[in-house]
């Protein structure tokens, strides 16, 4: 978790410095806007790494760790086959040809992906 | 090639950014592909051959050079280029002559002012651009409908024309004669036939074409 | 059958990103052949002015959205739970879900074909003003732009899904600075497309807006500004290039260290060098647009030339891992030769048009085109074939055919040169790029039929490929673990792997499991 954190907020202050010598060589506020949207995004993603940092405990960030000692140790519960994803991907293309095309179509588009998305949580309750 | 021989003063500024990186990149690529090269000849696994070669994997001398030389070769090609930018872009403060350039679906429309005249062209009829030799002058550059591009070859040169928006820039050609003109920027159905003609002539036959509204034959 | 519409598993995942990838290649590649059959003379009328648009628009869509990033994302679909020894992606409905949208959008964008208008027609950049509704009016364009978003966000949840993976589901031992170099190729892609893909999404939802909703944000006769696409298109487009080169990187830096018997050279080198061409590659955007006069081209030429500096870092380590080493020329090896020959020409002349002076000459020329195909083409093409030989055996289970294989490499890497090496000349000579025609004027006429000659023979390249992979699953010479001799952990499971990819796993102490496993007099095993 440590390398996420360093990761994204050297992006981040990386960003920031770039966007203000772009600003001072350019004075355009397109890029520099985008630059300091994106180092704000960044930001975002590490500060939430922060607070999660606290329960991280892996296996995989030791350097001594032995497999005996941790084999058999729960990975977490993995599908194996869903029908949503196709779904989901026939939802989102219904919706978008209804954005440029139908209105009607749009909204069963729209319809359909909420049904996927409150499906899906119920599948994943259940594992 | 086009790049040694351009036809105008600030083509000549641009060759020398041309000259300054292949021979950059002529030292890079041999030096490189010799580097690339060499290993596949010297270390080719002989048949049989089972033995691990030394495993080392970082040598930090080494790493100060290709980290270092590059930095330099980068600033010094960064220098180059900013100079002699800024020496093309430079507009003369009283050019001798002004055209006003509209690119437009498909082909473009020289404006003089003042001395009122207009050629328009069609993708079938090359319009014709006339400028005088030695002397410099300013292009002002707008589009009537999407975003096209005036390139001139021969002056190893092109700039952009977007819909609201004015581009300025100097032209001194150095050698008379006729020279293509193309838009360079994918424009739609006919971009492939959008071209025009630059006429470089004389001084003298210049002003005389200006004060004959264009009718004199060049 | 229906099993592979439902499947979650990442292999299979990878398996259907491959072939989809590989038909939208095809498609890619024909329609690569109709433009050298148009342009092989001039004054052709092989393809209508609108045909050849529509051929032209497609084929530099389908090759950068549809086969070369996505690939390399199927690739570490694959890969990466395998590297780091986990069961499968941290988010494996997500997966899928990736994977089907990418499908439907890119049948979509190729959708267009059969609207009463024909195809997209704008150029893969569809820049505003001319991709807007009174200009480009007909429905392709539209679903050009729907299939793209699709492909947006596919890519999007892909990379969060990458991310998360290789920080949370490491096997023990496997920390960070012992991950593939890969793996760590692929963070940074996936850095990139986070950074790079909203900004996207967003100017193709501006442009839907503004062709179907009453916008006018690109529209200069109402308050518009066509420079604001190219500002937002680029952001996107130059990270997204960098999206397309990044896990070659990975694939070539794997390969060679394997045929090459060393351990990667530089890893920490490798491993900065990918985030600082990250970083500085979300600064360059506007050095596409050096000749609009609307930018500060200083700005964008000073961070283009530094990002040559982090790319040729990546060069001297792998020269330094194939130096003094023990070079085997497989065909995978081959491959990532040609890649480090020929990726070198398209990064030279990267830097030759990083400079304005030189751009304002070759801008939107023939130059142009082949620098940027010697960087995709001969660069990541090329990768992506080093990574068909060498992860067929671990992916299908049988090795492909060697001597076909070299075949297959000799045509592509003489072919390739032959097509794009002409089209630096041509483009100094001052041929434009997107003409369905050009003047027969200087050399262009015999560098035209030359760069034509050149693509007939990078197609039977192909052909031969398709031959191998036939002949090569016919014959069934099936593999075990490890035919190569690799070091990372996908070496360490049967080939194909089972479901959930591991029975048990080596002790991880290093970035070369596999090899520490298979080599214990170099290094000693801890007691496990």
């Amino acid at each position: 978790m440590k390398t996420f954190v360093s990761l994204f907020l050297s992006s981040a202050a990386f960003g920031i410095v770039i966007a203000v010598i772009y600003w001072i060589s350019s004075r355009d506020s397109t890029g520099t806007l985008l630059l300091g949207l994106m180092a704000t995004g960044l930001t975002f993603a590490a500060g939430y790494a922060i607070l999660a940092e606290r329960e991280a405990n892996l296996d995989g960030d030791s350097k001594t760790v032995r497999n005996a000692d941790v084999a058999g140790e729960d990975l977490g519960i993995y599908t194996s086959s869903s029908a949503y994803p196709i779904l989901m991907a026939l939802a989102v293309l219904t919706f978008l040809v209804g954005a440029v095309w139908s209105p009607f179509i749009l909204f069963t588009g729209l319809l359909a992906i909420l049904l996927i998305l409150w499906r899906l949580g119920a599948e994943s309750n259940r594992t | 090639m086009q790049i040694f021989n351009p036809a105008s003063v600030q083509g000549a500024t641009l060759r020398g950014d041309w000259i300054v990186f292949l021979v950059a990149a002529a030292i890079v690529g041999v030096v490189l592909y010799a580097l690339i090269l060499w290993p596949l000849y010297a270390w080719r696994r002989r048949s049989g051959d089972e033995a691990l070669p030394p495993q080392f994997n970082k040598n930090q001398r080494w790493s100060i050079v290709y980290i270092g030389l590059p930095l330099l070769l980068v600033a010094v090609l960064f220098y180059f280029t900013l100079t002699k930018e800024r020496s093309v872009e430079a507009l003369a403060a009283s050019p001798y002559a002004t055209v006003d350039v509209t690119a437009y679906r498909w082909s473009f429309r020289f404006t003089y002012p003042g001395a009122g005249i207009t050629v328009s062209g069609t993708p079938q009829a090359d319009p014709v651009l006339v400028l005088p030799v030695g002397k410099t002058t300013q292009i002002n550059l707008y589009s009537a409908d999407v975003t096209h591009s005036m390139w001139i070859p021969a002056f190893l040169f092109k700039r952009d024309a977007i819909p609201g928006y004015t581009n300025h820039f100097d032209f001194t050609p150095t050698k008379t004669g006729e020279f293509r003109g193309l838009c360079a920027q994918y424009c739609g159905l006919d971009h492939t036939l959008m071209h025009f003609n630059v006429r470089v002539v004389r001084a003298g036959v210049y002003q005389r074409w200006l004060h004959s509204h264009g009718s004199i034959p060049l | 059958m229906i099993s592979w519409l439902t499947t979650t598993d990442h292999k299979r995942i990878g398996i259907l990103y491959i072939v989809w990838t590989g038909l939208f290649f095809a498609i890619a590649g024909i329609l690569a052949m109709l433009i050298r059959t148009q342009l092989a003379r001039p004054d052709m009328t092989f393809l209508s002015p609108h045909a050849y648009d529509q051929v032209f628009t497609l084929h530099g869509t389908a090759m950068i959205f549809l086969f070369v990033a996505p690939f390399g994302l199927g690739l570490a679909n694959f890969l990466i739970p395998l590297q780091i020894g986990a069961p499968d992606m941290a988010f494996p409905r997500l997966n899928a879900t990736s994977l089907w949208l990418f499908v439907f959008g890119g049948l979509t964008v190729l959708s267009g074909a059969l609207a009463a208008g024909g195809a997209a027609s704008a150029g893969w950049t569809a820049y505003a003003p001319l991709s807007e509704i009174q200009i480009s009016a007909g429905a392709g364009q539209d679903l050009w732009i729907v299939g793209l978003l699709m492909v947006s966000v596919s890519s999007i949840l892909t990379a969060i899904n990458i991310v998360t993976t290789v920080f949370l589901l490491r096997a023990p031992g496997m920390t960070m600075w012992r991950i593939p170099i890969f793996s760590w190729e692929m963070i940074a892609t996936s850095l990139l497309i986070l950074m790079a893909f909203p900004p996207l999404a967003t100017v193709l939802a501006m442009l839907l807006i503004d062709r179907h909703l009453g916008g006018q944000f690109f529209d200069p006769q109402h308050g518009g500004n066509p420079i604001l696409y190219q500002h937002l298109f680029w952001f996107f487009g130059h990270p997204e290039v960098y999206v397309m080169i990044l896990p070659y990187f990975g694939v070539v830096t794997e390969i060679i260290a394997v045929f090459s018997r060393k351990p990667v050279f530089g890893y920490v080198e490798l491993v900065l060098s990918a985030f600082a061409i990250a970083g500085l590659s979300m600064g360059v955007w506007a050095h596409h647009m050096f000749t609009t006069g609307a930018v500060a081209n200083g700005f964008f030429a000073g961070m283009s030339f530094l990002i040559a500096v982090p790319t040729g870092v990546k060069f001297f380590n792998w020269i330094g891992t194939m130096w003094k080493g023990s070079i085997e020329f497989a065909t995978p090896m081959l491959f990532a030769i040609g890649f480090l020959l020929n990726f070198l020409i398209g990064g030279i002349t990267g830097v030759m048009v990083a400079s304005p002076p030189i751009d304002f000459h070759v801008h939107d020329s023939y130059f142009l085109v082949s620098h940027f195909h010697y960087v995709l083409g001969g660069g990541s093409l090329f990768a992506i074939f080093g990574a068909l030989f060498f992860w067929f055996p671990k992916i299908f289970g049988v090795k492909l055919d060697e001597r076909m294989g070299k075949w297959c490499f000799w045509l592509m890497f003489v072919g390739f040169n032959a097509t794009f090496f002409p089209m630096h000349f041509m483009g100094i000579e001052g041929m434009p790029r997107r003409v369905y025609t050009y003047p027969a004027l200087g050399d262009l006429p015999w560098l035209n039929m030359v760069a034509t000659v050149g693509a007939a023979i990078m197609a039977l390249a192909v052909i031969v490929f398709l031959v191998n992979v036939v002949v090569s699953s016919l014959a069934r010479e099936h593999v075990g673990d490890d035919p190569w001799g690799g070091y990372t952990l996908e070496w360490a499971t049967t080939s194909p792997p089972p479901e959930f990819n591991f029975t048990s796993l080596p002790p991880i102490r290093s970035e070369r499991p596999v090899f520490d496993l298979h080599h214990p007099e170099i290094f000693e095993q801890p007691a496990s």
